[in-house]
């Protein structure tokens, strides 16, 4: 019996030890940790080395084939079941390239043993649909994985090391549901790359389907020539969970409301020339307008300071370009000092980038500053250019001693203007007698009190002539009136001297008489109208006369006798008329 | 009680009058010893010897100007010197104006005066002699018998309405500079390089270019940031570019 137990407990032991073989094992997936074979050129993907049934630690595997390709180890897990533990390691990769991979063996030695891995095939392909892609399509949530899309873009895909790049990155979406958390930037290490824009949004027809989007843009400068790839930027996103079960809201807080996404964008490859030979030392890329040089104060004394400032203008990688070496004559020195970008605000103005020297006269005397030279790169003619600023001329003067730097002109001649007796240099001397202490303004009127005795008597009058002319265009109209009646009595009469018809003339008088004393003209009476000559300072004697002819003409105009004097009533008629215009 | 109030009454006014003379004291000894300090050509020690005093009046104010000035920084001088103009006496005034003139042609700035500047300057020259409230009553008396005259104006009177008349534009034209500058707020551009810009951000096209000294008119602010009036142009300013006089 003990021997048949021994040979059992050998056979499992013999077993155990058949079975528990420490092995090496590499997986290509995708960032989504799904076993792939296609992957998309420029997008990471993951390379998985598992390490079964080993005692102990063990160290990290070298993997074959993977130099030709961008490799980042993210992780290692061990776990450990029994003394015997399992081993991952986890390794971004990235291919810039498009062909077929083979990546593999992993090898591991262990023990004094060697263990080697499979190799892997990887095709790496220009946006080939992955698994991740295919299986996302039987999802429910395919449909808003196809309506995510993120596009990398770049205005040119030829440029010189150097030259400005704009890359623009399109988070393309259909969902307004869905909650765009991160971009993720990939590791640039052949581009500078600049801070991006804020988003800009819009909308785009693709394949019939209307997308928004939400575009960021920046700038890139390769920094080496050659064949150069932008890997592709990720984007996370959120969609939100439908939650369609019967009380699927009762418990919907305890349970996350969205779901968490990826989205690679392409890639984009780039060929970088190197720049043309040049003898000249080149300090810029790019396309640049003018360079100016002004230098302030233009005269100074020996040994004060003073300020040059280089601003060149134009299109370019402005923090790649240094302070430019000045070029002086021997009575001058340099030393560099500030420098500052103006960036441009909108496209119709250029960049600026201004260099600071502070310029020191060494011998005083006039010296010419030569035109200062900058070489750069034009993108846009293809060659060397060379941008110079016009020359400066500064005036060093022999510095004066420190009491003389002090005010020696007289308040007097200051004040009296007589500044040929001030040197140029000086200032006006200390006030040492003026008041050391604030003086409160002194009282005046409040300025609504002031304006307010400025109105009132402007008002007054105002008023007042108001009142006057007001008085006055009546008088002057009703004067107006009684002329214009009297006009029209004389028209009257003269009509009825040409028709020989003396019988009007009453009734032209009475109503002449009506609109002058603005009376009815029933009112009207011989002696009403004596009495109105009478007001008026015509004499006796002349009223009489015109009692005589008021009369005549009343006799005229109802006795109905034909009289063959009408000319010489008419006569006397516009007589009268003519006393009544100057009496009125 | 009564006794012991004004017992307190009276050491309290002791003590107020002795803090206000010994602070009125320790300003002026400030003021004299900045001068001395001046003098010896220490202008850094002048400055801050004339910092010191509490409330500063124009003397106090024109000679910091004068060591900002030895110390180079003349925007600064140029503002203290400006600072001084405020109602100081024309001696005073000329001293400060010519420093200024002296700041704009060492920063090469310098413009000639046109014939109006020097009649405004001549103009203000004359108003100095005269104090605000004896402007207002001299406007007030002549513009009352303008009116009258000319309110009883006989063919005889012309000359006497045309000579009132131009009295008082005189003086009101006098008035309402003193009234501009009574309530007009004038800063002084410190940065050598700032612009106007459209709106009260960096983000705002530049309405036109600001260089040091350069005298604006503010109208309004708005949180750190100031509109201004410049040559014909209103824009918006950083308050931290600007030093107000």
């Amino acid at each position: 019996m003990d021997k048949i137990v021994g040979k059992l407990f050998l056979l499992l032991l013999c077993c155990n030890v058949a079975f528990i073989n420490a092995g090496i094992r590499l997986e290509v997936k995708t960032s989504d940790g799904i076993a792939t074979q296609a992957v998309v050129v420029g997008q990471p993907f993951l390379v998985e080395v598992t390490i079964d049934n080993v005692q102990g630690s063990v160290q990290a595997p070298t993997i074959a084939g993977l130099e030709q390709c961008v490799v980042r180890r993210t992780g290692m897990y061990m776990s450990s079941i029994n003394g015997a533990s399992t081993t991952k390691y986890t390794y971004q990769v990235r291919a810039d390239n498009l062909g077929t991979y083979h990546v593999g063996p992993a090898r591991v030695v262990h023990e004094r043993q060697e263990l080697l891995s499979n190799v892997a095939t990887i095709v790496v392909g220009k946006d080939i649909p992955t698994p991740m892609q295919q299986k996302n399509k039987n999802s429910t949530h395919a449909a808003a994985q196809q309506s995510v899309l993120l596009r990398l873009m770049v205005d040119n895909e030829r440029v010189v090391v150097g030259q400005k790049i704009k890359a623009s990155l399109r988070f393309y979406y259909q969902d307004s549901g869905i909650t765009l958390s991160t971009i993720g930037q990939p590791d640039f290490v052949d581009f500078e790359v600049k801070q991006a824009s804020k988003p800009v949004g819009g909308s785009q027809d693709i394949n019939g389907n209307n997308y928004k989007f939400a575009e960021w843009q920046w700038e890139l400068y390769p920094k080496k020539s050659g064949d150069l790839t932008i890997p592709a930027y990720s984007a996370d996103y959120e969609l939100p969970a439908h939650d369609n079960r019967m009380f699927g809201n009762i418990f919907m807080f305890l349970n996350m409301h969205t779901e968490r996404k990826r989205v690679y964008s392409n890639a984009v490859k780039l060929v970088v020339d190197p720049l043309p030979q040049s003898a000249m030392p080149v300090k810029a890329v790019g396309v640049f307008e003018s360079i100016t040089a002004h230098i302030s104060p233009p005269v100074a004394k020996k040994g004060e300071g003073m300020v040059l400032v280089l601003e060149i203008s134009g299109e370019g990688n402005f923090d790649a370009i240094m302070a430019p070496c000045l070029s002086l004559p021997t009575g001058l020195k340099y030393y560099d000092s500030n420098t500052s970008f103006v960036k441009a605000t909108d496209s119709t103005e250029l960049s600026k980038k201004c260099f600071e020297y502070i310029v020191q006269g060494v011998e005083p005397g006039d010296w010419e500053i030569p035109a200062q030279k900058f070489v750069y790169f034009d993108t846009a003619k293809h060659a060397y250019v060379t941008l110079k600023t016009s020359p400066l001329f500064v005036s060093i003067q022999e510095a004066v001693g420190r009491e003389d730097c002090v005010a020696h002109a007289s308040h007097d001649a200051v004040i009296n203007g007589d500044k040929k007796n001030v040197v140029q240099e000086v200032i006006a001397p200390l006030d040492t007698r003026g008041l050391w202490y604030p003086v409160s303004p002194r009282f005046f009127l409040p300025w609504f009190l002031f304006y307010l005795f400025v109105i009132l008597p402007l008002v007054y009058i105002v008023f007042s002539l108001i009142k006057n002319e007001s008085i006055t265009f009546g008088r002057y109209s009703r004067y107006m009136k009684k002329k214009a009646a009297c006009k029209s009595a004389r028209s009257k009469i003269i009509r009825c001297m040409r028709e020989s018809d003396e019988k009007k003339l009453y009734l032209i008088f009475i109503d002449l008489f009506a609109q002058l004393s603005q009376k009815p003209c029933a009112q009207i009476s011989l002696r009403f109208t004596q009495d109105y000559f009478l007001e008026r300072g015509i004499s006796y004697e002349k009223v009489g006369e015109w009692n005589s002819f008021f009369e005549h003409i009343a006799h005229a105009a109802y006795a109905h006798a034909h009289n063959n004097s009408t000319q010489e009533i008419g006569r006397m008629a516009l007589e009268w008329i003519d006393i009544l215009e100057k009496v009125i | 009680m009564d006794r012991y109030f004004r017992k307190s009454y009276i050491i309290f006014l002791l003590f107020s009058l002795c803090s206000l003379t010994l602070c009125a004291g320790s300003d002026e000894e400030c003021f004299l010893r900045g001068n001395k300090l001046y003098e010896n050509q220490e202008y850094k020690d002048a400055l801050s010897s004339y910092e010191m005093v509490n409330k500063k009046g124009r003397a106090v104010l024109y000679n910091m100007g004068n060591c900002y000035y030895h110390l180079c920084d003349y925007p600064r001088a140029f503002l203290y010197w400006s600072r001084s103009e405020r109602g100081a006496l024309l001696s005073e005034i000329a001293c400060a104006r010519y420093n200024k003139q002296h700041v704009l042609e060492k920063l090469g700035r310098k413009k000639e005066e046109g014939f109006c500047a020097r009649v405004l300057h001549f103009y203000d020259a004359v108003l100095i002699y005269f104090s605000l409230l004896a402007l207002q009553i001299l406007f007030l008396i002549s513009w009352c018998m303008f009116l009258f005259v000319f309110y009883r104006n006989g063919r005889s009177k012309k000359l006497i309405t045309v000579m009132l008349l131009l009295v008082v534009l005189f003086i009101g034209f006098g008035l309402r500079r003193c009234l501009v500058k009574q309530s007009v707020k004038i800063g002084v551009v410190m940065k050598e390089k700032a612009s106007l810009f459209a709106g009260p951000d960096n983000k705002f096209h530049v309405v036109c270019p600001l260089a040091t000294v350069d005298c604006v008119e503010i109208k309004e602010e708005r949180e750190g940031w100031y509109k201004v009036g410049y040559s014909g142009n209103i824009g918006w300013i950083e308050a931290d570019v600007i030093q107000i006089i």
